[in-house]
């Protein structure tokens, strides 16, 4: 593998003027490198590459790329779709990948080129395109049908009626065949794993009237339903797609970033003596590394550096407080570097580090994942057994009056009685419900989650990163005042040599103050308790100082001079300041809010007692596992987290729920993301659900209403294709206001943020 | 009567066209990407002024 790389840079540097020896060196190097190619681009389109970029707002954004791009060599083809922040790009042969996306980057805008995702993105390019061409025919074919039918209600009749009617039904015929054909795959899917669907009743009702319809206009005489028909298929098609659009156009955020493939290792070179970047998948068991600081390990492996070093491991055990490693100590993946280096010797890669294997096991419980039925289809089951059943006891009934009439008008209520109206304000209300989160930074990854949403009972909250910001910082100077210049000197030079986390959280937090210089006589460190040391023959100390340490979330800290406290300071994770509110609104609507931390069990009962979470439901020291198994016990449960640690309970939960900063194996995992800080916005989330179930519910009452004045007109012998042809589109359109004027509650929420956006 | 039948004849060859040129537009990737073309129209003028 090293003699691979090795040839790799000499030909690389010979081609683009030696990038890793530039003083300048390219971030996106790596990119030109063939183990790249593999990962980034498709076999069929091996010039393609995708890049994620983020902060294009506005066409002189969009005008800048183009500029820039023009004049780039190599270049065949680029394009930037701004609606999913994606930009393709189609080089020549010697064209190259690397300085396409420096480029860019230099231009002012965020590059991460995007792993090829076994052509999913272009999977559902083809759908859509397909869903557009069969809404486009249906179109074109029901609006001809209308032409037709309006001189047939208006008394077409005789040799120019009959003509019209075949002509009609030659319209109707790609819409049966071909634009009716998604609500066959569903049903069908539904028929097969035995599920109720809305699709169902949908296409008993189109199939059975297409056959009626054609009977009589067989015969030349009866009621001919092809412009009722082919409308609803259009309607439906329509709103259909416009879920599909919101959907896409939200999720395409949080799904790509699950993409990202900002994945990258420096190499360490022996002989060579420097580093070179290179996708991490390329990385073997053995290899040598070099982390810089803050940056994330990106595998698991052995301590070489013989200085001890500073380790946040928060994203895997959830824990805020820094770790110490010393030479060969285990390192782990995904874990992030404090300390301003770090030679690691690789141990595991990709799906064999302890991230890896929960992530395996994370896609496992997603796949197992079993779907909420929806109530409008549940309903629909309902609605399609007393349809049949009514249908059936009427025409036994009537079996015996009048043979043919009983067929009629039982066949007639079957298509009446279709739940068209419902199966068209369910998405659009669902749509509706999604472009209102995602305006407020809440991104749903399914509209089913709505309806999820109202039947969870616990809330489980991670509580680093989520609740809390998730560093080790100073929170505030107790007194109400911050020390004086000379002090703050003395403090930072007594705990200039120390590894001790709070040591570090005063170098880092000062390191760019300008304060006098001080010399410190005869410095002490003892391990555990503090520093302490001479100034101008004081005695200074930096040491815990437990008088005030009680009513305090983090740790308090002492500045003393000759034993008496000069200062202290609150260091610890910062926990958000919405928190605590929606916590409480939370438990007021009756759910039970629970606190899973791996955190040690001090500062979760700080946390918690501050948050107003009862002790019995704060639960200390969960490791990703545990976590997990606590979701298993309890089934309803909505789990609020963010690290590594919690993307394997959050896969198996009811609903989960992944705060701002989340890795990407949580925004895999998640059902909703929330791209704000905090977790203010989950009480929002809740009660969006909750008006949407509202919402569908009248809807539901509304569409049952008419389907039950209908069947009745049906069996009494009042209906005909006209009447069928008003009353269809007339309750769809009653359904459709309902839904788009939502509740009260809604539309409140809905005008306080106008102002503002 | 007659041009009646001529007149349905058109429309239909009318519909039939109309929907073909669609069909192709929609497979090429016409409308796979509605947000960018609107600014891309703006932007070509600003690219004009300064070539000018």
């Amino acid at each position: 593998m090293n003699v691979n790389v090795q040839q790799e840079t000499s030909a690389l540097g010979s081609s683009m003027g030696n990038p890793i020896d530039s003083p300048t060196e390219n971030p996106y190097s790596y990119l030109d490198l063939p183990s790249s190619k593999e990962i980034f681009t498709s076999s069929h389109q091996p010039n393609e590459m995708k890049f994620y970029v983020e902060g294009v707002h506005c066409s002189r954004c969009l005008s800048k790329i183009e500029k820039a791009s023009h004049s780039f060599p190599g270049l065949e083809n680029i394009h930037f779709d701004m609606s999913r922040n994606i930009l393709t790009s189609k080089l020549k042969a010697d064209g190259s990948f690397a300085q396409l996306a420096q480029t860019i980057s230099q231009l002012g805008f965020k590059v991460s080129p995007l792993k090829s995702q076994d052509q999913g993105l272009d999977q559902q390019k083809k759908a859509n395109r397909r869903l557009l061409i069969q809404l486009a025919v249906a179109g074109a074919c029901t609006g001809n049908i209308m032409l037709y039918s309006v001189s047939l209600y208006s008394g077409a009749d005789g040799e120019v009626g009959r003509a019209f009617e075949w002509i009609s039904f030659l319209l109707f015929l790609p819409v049966i065949l071909f634009s009716a054909w998604p609500f066959y795959q569903t049903t069908w899917a539904a028929l097969k794993n035995k599920k109720p669907s809305i699709d169902l009743p949908i296409v008993f009702a189109l199939l059975l009237g297409t056959l009626l319809s054609f009977y009589h206009l067989l015969i030349g005489s009866g009621d001919i339903y092809f412009d009722s028909l082919a409308s609803l298929v259009f309607l439906l098609l329509a709103a259909r797609m416009t879920l599909r659009q919101i959907q896409q156009r939200y999720l395409s955020t949080s799904y790509l970033k699950s993409f990202l493939g900002e994945s990258v290792a420096r190499l360490w070179q022996k002989d060579l003596n420097k580093t070179l970047l290179v996708p991490i998948e390329s990385l073997k068991p053995g290899d040598t590394i070099l982390v810089l600081q803050n940056e994330k390990l990106p595998v698991d492996g052995w301590q070489l550096t013989t200085a001890p070093t500073l380790i946040n491991p928060s994203i895997l055990t959830g824990e805020s407080y820094p770790k110490k490693n010393l030479e060969n100590d285990k390192c782990y993946a995904g874990t992030q570097l404090l300390s301003e280096k770090l030679l690691l010797q690789v141990d595991q890669v990709g799906e064999n580090t302890r991230m890896g294997q929960i992530f395996t096991q994370m896609e496992k419980e997603l796949q197992s994942k079993t779907p909420l039925i929806q109530l409008t289809d549940r309903l629909a089951h309902y609605f399609v057994l007393s349809v049949i059943l009514i249908g059936s006891l009427f025409f036994l009934y009537y079996f015996s009056i009048d043979m043919e009439e009983a067929i009629r008008r039982s066949l007639a209520l079957v298509i009446l009685a279709c739940p068209c109206a419902l199966a068209l304000a369910t998405p659009l209300t669902h749509s509706l419900g999604l472009s209102w989160a995602a305006k407020r930074g809440i991104y749903i990854k399914n509209a089913n989650i709505l309806e999820k949403l109202n039947q969870i009972q616990n809330i489980a909250f991670d509580k680093t990163g989520t609740l809390t910001q998730g560093q080790f910082q100073i929170l505030r100077w107790l007194q109400d005042h911050e020390p004086t210049d000379l002090d703050l000197a003395i403090l930072l030079e007594l705990e200039k040599n120390s590894e001790h986390p709070v040591a570090q959280v005063f170098k880092k937090t000062y390191h760019q103050r300008v304060l006098p210089t001080v010399t410190i006589q005869n410095p002490r460190e003892v391990v555990g308790e503090g520093v302490s040391g001479y100034y101008q023959k004081d005695f200074y100390e930096v040491k815990a100082s437990p008088e005030l340490g009680s009513q305090q979330i983090g740790t308090v800290v002492g500045l003393y001079k000759n034993h008496q406290l000069l200062y202290s300071v609150e260091l610890g994770d910062y926990v958000f300041p919405d928190s605590a509110k929606t916590i409480h609104q939370l438990q007021q609507e009756s759910h039970n809010v629970v606190l899973l931390s791996g955190d040690s069990p001090t500062s979760v009962r700080k946390v918690a007692q501050a948050l107003g979470i009862p002790p019995s439901q704060a639960f200390a020291g969960q490791t990703p596992e545990s976590k997990y198994q606590w979701i298993l016990k309890h089934p309803q449960t909505m789990l609020v987290g963010d690290g590594a640690n919690d993307s394997l309970a959050m896969a198996s939960s009811f609903c989960g729920v992944a705060a701002k900063g989340s890795l990407e194996s949580s925004l895999k995992a998640c059902d909703v993301y929330l791209d704000n800080p905090g977790v203010g916005s989950v009480t929002e989330l809740i009660h969006l659900s909750q008006e949407t179930l509202k919402i569908i519910k009248r809807n539901l009452a509304l569409s049952l209403f008419y389907n039950i004045s209908a069947g009745a007109a049906a069996l009494l012998g009042y209906v005909n294709p006209l009447v069928a042809a008003i009353l269809m589109p007339v309750s769809s359109v009653t359904v459709l206001l309902s839904s788009i004027w939502g509740t009260q509650k809604l539309r409140k929420m809905r005008k306080k943020e106008s102002p503002s956006s | 009567m007659n041009i009646l039948w001529l007149m349905i004849l058109f429309t239909i060859f009318l519909v039939l066209i109309f929907v073909v040129v669609f069909i192709v537009a929609a497979r090429a990737g016409q409308f796979d990407d509605l947000v960018t073309p609107a600014h891309k129209a703006i932007m070509d003028d600003e690219l004009d002024k300064e070539n000018n």
